[in-house]
């Protein structure tokens, strides 16, 4: 698991003690927030992605839907 | 109409309402390869093979994440270096929220209460008041080497600082050509379940006397580009990250024809790389059956995503978190009840799914300040 999906599980575990019904796993869990410490950025994705992010757009005005060459 | 014209003027722009898949169905088309056998598109990363993995990034998420922090921005210097990818659902938007911080740096010295971290530029920060610390540093494989005898490890080349390839591997990390009685499966950073299997098959049509296994062993070059690979600085994050290329090579191996879909053109390569597209002639009927409904139901997911709008829900919500700007205008068809405008903001706080079986749940909360026709204001609420 990367730095990234912990971070964000962690944040996620602090959002649901802060929102959920009944009374929090921890105290104050609103004070909490997570220091992520990184060397290099990175590009997150999130678990679905666009298929056909971009069109091409032609003179005619006729919009084909085109594939990225990764 | 003039094709070659009409190509010059074409520009592209963002798609106004794409269709959405699971990440894995989008990655790994084999019609977006070069015709030809499939060459390895990973380990060494050149600068520009940097920029055009970077460009398709930016593209697909739809910026260079300089909307969410410096820290993360994707712009200057880092767009040709070695691309660093994460899948994660939440983070992004929790570091909009703020409630992720981003910190660039290394832990340079730490007590119970106060780390320290150094920038690498001579700037030094402290953060105090800590609750916890996880060490989110990753996996080291060569503890758990230990097991093997000393002289196994000398002749596999053991390097226990190499965190990509401990081991000098022959055909795509599954066995060594001095000692080919000992075999690895998923031996390599970030395996897929697709390669684990023909490595499987690999050893196991070595270990039965296949000569087309054996010359493969003999003929083998993967482990030089391993070993070159250990000591660079350009290194892919995923060094044996070309799905395809892997699966391919394996196929042509093992004599596995790819199955391609039913509408394909023969000699044409197309669709998404896929395990039970690469069945041996030997499978098992049950295997066979297998495969063939894991293909429908795939193809069920791309019909369905084409046609019906299928996972757009899913992308949507998803990104509905965060904080957003609310501007309401009420006009009341009771006359009790005032009309006007609300200006404030709306959240959507992501909780674990309150009923089960639910996928996503956010806690809704808005408030601002209402302006009722009548004049004057008052603040509003609502859950």
């Amino acid at each position: 698991m990367s730095g990234v999906e912990t971070a964000g599980s962690l944040a996620f575990q602090i959002s649901s003690a802060v929102n959920n019904p009944g009374e929090s796993p921890f105290p104050e869990p609103e004070k909490y927030v997570v220091c992520n410490i990184v060397q290099k950025p990175v590009w997150v994705m999130p678990l679905f992605f666009p298929k056909d992010p971009d069109v091409e757009v032609t003179e005619g005005g006729v919009t084909t839907k085109v594939l990225l060459v990764s | 109409m003039n094709l070659s014209r009409s190509r010059l003027i074409s520009s592209q722009k963002k798609n106004p309402s794409p269709t959405f898949l699971p990440l894995d169905l989008v990655n790994y088309n084999l019609s977006w390869r070069p015709p030809g056998p499939i060459e390895n598109t990973s380990g060494h990363v050149t600068p520009e093979g940097a920029q055009m993995v970077h460009g398709f990034m930016e593209t697909y998420i739809g910026t260079d994440q300089t909307d969410l922090s410096k820290e993360i921005s994707m712009t200057g210097s880092v767009r040709s270096e070695p691309p660093l990818l994460a899948c994660s659902d939440h983070y992004t938007e929790f570091i909009r929220h703020k409630k992720i911080k981003l910190v660039t740096g290394k832990v340079t010295r730490s007590s119970l209460n106060t780390i320290e971290i150094a920038d690498g530029f001579g700037n030094t920060q402290t953060i105090s008041d800590i609750a916890a610390i996880v060490c989110a540093t990753g996996f080291d494989a060569s503890a758990s080497l230990s097991f093997l005898p000393g002289d196994i490890l000398e002749k596999l080349q053991f390097s226990p600082g190499s965190d990509e390839f401990p081991l000098a591997l022959n055909v795509h990390s599954t066995v060594n050509r001095k000692i080919p009685s000992l075999g690895f499966v998923g031996f390599y950073r970030s395996p897929y379940w697709g390669v684990m299997e023909m490595q499987a098959r690999f050893l196991s049509a070595l270990w039965s006397g296949d000569s087309k296994s054996a010359k493969a062993l003999e003929d083998d070059t993967t482990i030089n580009s391993m070993l070159k690979l250990r000591q660079d600085p350009r290194r892919a994050q995923f060094p044996m990250g070309d799905y395809a290329y892997l699966m391919e090579s394996f196929a042509s191996i093992l004599s596995i024809t790819r199955q391609e879909p039913p509408s394909s053109l023969s000699d044409t390569k197309t669709g998404i790389v896929l395990p039970p597209r690469y069945l041996p002639s030997s499978a098992s009927p049950s295997s066979q059956r297998e495969a063939k409904l894991s293909l429908e139901i795939i193809d069920r997911i791309f019909s369905s995503s084409a046609s019906q709008g299928k996972f757009v829900a899913r992308a949507v919500f998803r990104a509905l978190q965060g904080i957003w700007h609310l501007d309401r205008k009420i006009s009341s068809k009771l006359e009790t009840f005032p009309s006007g405008s609300l200006n404030g903001t709306a959240s959507f706080l992501p909780r674990s799914p309150t009923e089960e079986g639910k996928d996503m749940e956010y806690l809704y909360f808005e408030e601002g300040e209402f302006r009722p026709s009548w004049g004057g204001t008052m603040s509003a609420k609502r859950r």
